[in-house]
C-alpha cells in the first residue's frame, strides 16, 4: 500500500494532505538548511565510528522521507529501529513543543510501526538553542512517551566551526580518521558532506561511506589493514640517519628535517636503476613524490 | 592597462600596478611570468615590513607559489624578520560530489621551529575562493600561538574572498587576519573559480607548470636548498 493510502485510510484525508505539503515544504527548505545538513553529517560520521563494517551495510539514511517527520530519518534495521528527526534552527517559537508538534509525532510513531514495519520508533524534536532543548525536554517529560525525545545540536558558520562546536562529531571524526590534525578532520566533514549532499535518495551508510572514501583524495579514512613500509623502501632509507618512516593508522609518513611525503596506497616498487640513483635524503624525497603523483591526477 | 572591475587597494603604487599588469602581458612567457610574480613578492614583501619588524616569521605557500611569489616575499622581509621560516604545502585541489571545493595538505615542509613563529604569512598568487588557504592555515592554527597574528598576502584577489575566508573561521581567529593585496576584481568565472582578469589564468599553466605539483612530483629549488642544508 502506498503510504499516502495508508496516511487517508488511518487519520484521514485532511492529514495525508498535511503529510504531502510537509514533504513540500521540505524539499523547499532542504537546500540551504545548514543545520539539518550537518546534523545529517555528524549522524553518518556517529554511526560509521561506533558500527561494525556489516551493520553500516543495514542502517539506512535519508531526508525529507515520506512522513511527519521527516527532516532526518535513520533507517537501523540491525536494531529493527527507526528514529526521525524535526530539525529547527531556532531559537524563537519554531523550536517550541506544540500540540501540533505532538499529533505529527504520534501519527508518525504510528506510520513506522504500522506502515513501515520497524519493532520500535523514536521521534526527536532537535533544536540549535541549548535552553530551548531544556525547555522542550521538559514538556515531554510531563507529556511521558519515552518514545518522543528532544535533543540539541550547535548550529556553525562553517565545517571548521562545526567541528569545534560539536565535540561528538570532532571525537568521532577524529575515530574514522585516525588523527587529530584540524585539516584533515575538516577536509573529512567536507567530503561526507559533499557526499550526503549529492544525492537525495535513501542510502545505506556503507554505499554513502564508500562514495566518500572513492571521492577522498586522499582517502584519509582507517581501513581493516595498516599500510606496511615495502622492504624496498625500508632499504633504500637505510643509509640515510635522518629519514624517518612512521606507521600511520592511515597510511605511511616518510619524515627527513621538516618535509613530510605522505603515502595512502602501496607504492610500485621502481627499478633497480632507479634506485640506485637515491644518493642523498633529497633524491629519496624526490623519488617519493614522483612515485605519489598518479594517485592524485584527475580522470 | 584599464580593467573595469578592478579595484587597487592603498597599498598598490604605479609600480605595483604595472607589475600585476605585466603578469597579464607574460602569460605566453613563463620564464618572465616567474619573474613578475617573484618581483611582486618583493613588492607584497615591504608592505609587510612594518608590521613584522623585528619578529619570528614562517612564510608559508603551495608549492607552485614557492620559488616565485612566495621567495619574492622571503627576500623582502629577510631584513625585517628576527627569524623567518618557511613552509609548503602540496595541496590536492579539486571539486566534490556537491561541486564544493576541497584542497588536503598532502605533503608539506615546514621548516623546523617553525612554531615559534609570531606571524604566519599566507601567500597565495591570487585568492579566488578560500579553499587552499583555509586549508593551510587550519594545518597550521594549532601548532602555532593563539596571538599569532596571520597575513593573507595575495597579489589580486577576488571581491568576496576576504569575507569568505573569514566566514569560514570564528572571530578569535579570523580577527588575527590582514589582508596584504594589491588588486580586488569583482568578475570570477564561476565554473572555474578563476578570477578576471586576475592573474591571466591558471597559475600552473602561466608558470609552466603542466599541473599541480602534487600531480607531478614537483619539488621547489626554496625546499631543495633548505633539504640540502644540513641540520
Amino acid at each position: 500500500m502506498d503510504i499516502t493510502e495508508y496516511v487517508k485510510d488511518k487519520f484521514g484525508k485532511d492529514q495525508c494532505t498535511k503529510m504531502i505539503n510537509i514533504r513540500r515544504g521540505g524539499d523547499n527548505n532542504n537546500k540551504g538548511n545548514r543545520l539539518e545538513e550537518f546534523f545529517a553529517v555528524n549522524s553518518i560520521v556517529k554511526i560509521i565510528a561506533t558500527s561494525t563494517d556489516d551493520d553500516i551495510s543495514n542502517i539506512i539514511v535519508v531526508a525529507q522521507d515520506p512522513g511527519f517527520v521527516d527532516d532526518f530519518v535513520i533507517k537501523d534495521k540491525v536494531r529493527d529501529h527507526k528514529t526521525n528527526y524535526q530539525i529547527k534552527n531556532s531559537a524563537g517559537v519554531a523550536a517550541n513543543w506544540t500540540g501540533e508538534m505532538q499529533d505529527r509525532f504520534e501519527m508518525q510513531q504510528d506510520l513506522d510501526t504500522g506502515y513501515h514495519n520497524f519493532g520500535n520508533a523514536s521521534q526527536v524534536l532537535l533544536v540549535s538553542d541549548s535552553a530551548k532543548q531544556k525547555a522542550n525536554a521538559q514538556a515531554l517529560t510531563k507529556l511521558g512517551n519515552s518514545a518522543f525525545k528532544s535533543q540539541f545540536f550547535p548550529d556553525a558558520a562553517s565545517t571548521f566551526e562545526l567541528l569545534n562546536r560539536s565535540e561528538e562529531l570532532r571525537t568521532n571524526m577524529e575515530q574514522i580518521c585516525g588523527e587529530k590534525n584540524l585539516s584533515t578532520l575538516d577536509q573529512g566533514v567536507r567530503v561526507v558532506l559533499g557526499e550526503w549532499k549529492s544525492s537525495s535518495d535513501e542510502r545505506s551508510i556503507a554505499d554513502i561511506f564508500q562514495g566518500v572514501r572513492d571521492m577522498s583524495k586522499p582517502d584519509i579514512f582507517k581501513s581493516g589493514t595498516k599500510l606496511e613500509p615495502p622492504r624496498w623502501l625500508l632499504n633504500t632509507a637505510e643509509p640515510f640517519n635522518n629519514i624517518e618512516i612512521v606507521v600511520k593508522s592511515v597510511g605511511l609518513s616518510v619524515r627527513y628535517n621538516g618535509f613530510e611525503v605522505n603515502i595512502f596506497k602501496e607504492l610500485e616498487e621502481p627499478s633497480q636503476l632507479i634506485l640506485s640513483g637515491v644518493s642523498n635524503e633529497l633524491k629519496f624525497i624526490e623519488l617519493l613524490l614522483s612515485l605519489t603523483q598518479d594517485d592524485y591526477k584527475q580522470i | 592597462m584599464i580593467h573595469a572591475s578592478r579595484t587597487y587597494s592603498d597599498y598598490s603604487t604605479p609600480a605595483t600596478i604595472r607589475l600585476l599588469d605585466g603578469l597579464l602581458e607574460s602569460t605566453s612567457n613563463p620564464q618572465k611570468y616567474r619573474t613578475t610574480m617573484h618581483d611582486i613578492g618583493i613588492e607584497l614583501g615591504k608592505c609587510l615590513s612594518e608590521s613584522i619588524s623585528n619578529s619570528s616569521c614562517l612564510v608559508v605557500s603551495t608549492a607552485e607559489d614557492a620559488d616565485f611569489l612566495s621567495k619574492g616575499i622571503i627576500e623582502s622581509i629577510s631584513s625585517n624578520a628576527s627569524k623567518l621560516y618557511t613552509g609548503v604545502f602540496w595541496n590536492n585541489h579539486y571539486q566534490v560530489s556537491d561541486g564544493s571545493s576541497v584542497a588536503p595538505v598532502v605533503h608539506k615542509y615546514l621548516q623546523p621551529g617553525f612554531q615559534e613563529s609570531k606571524n604566519l604569512i599566507v601567500a597565495k598568487s591570487v585568492l579566488s575562493g578560500s579553499c587552499v588557504v583555509r586549508t593551510n592555515i587550519l594545518a597550521l592554527i594549532d601548532e602555532l600561538d593563539k596571538d599569532t597574528s596571520i597575513f593573507i598576502v595575495s597579489p589580486v584577489l577576488y571581491k568576496e574572498a576576504e569575507q569568505s575566508l573569514r566566514g569560514e573561521f570564528p572571530e578569535e581567529i579570523s580577527s588575527r587576519f590582514k589582508f596584504v593585496y594589491f588588486a580586488k576584481d569583482a568578475d570570477r568565472n564561476e565554473a572555474s573559480g578563476e578570477v578576471t582578469p586576475g592573474i591571466g589564468g591558471m597559475i600552473y599553466q602561466l608558470l609552466g607548470l603542466s599541473e599541480q605539483p602534487v600531480r607531478t612530483g614537483y619539488m621547489p629549488q626554496l625546499v631543495k636548498d633548505a633539504l640540502s642544508t644540513p641540520t
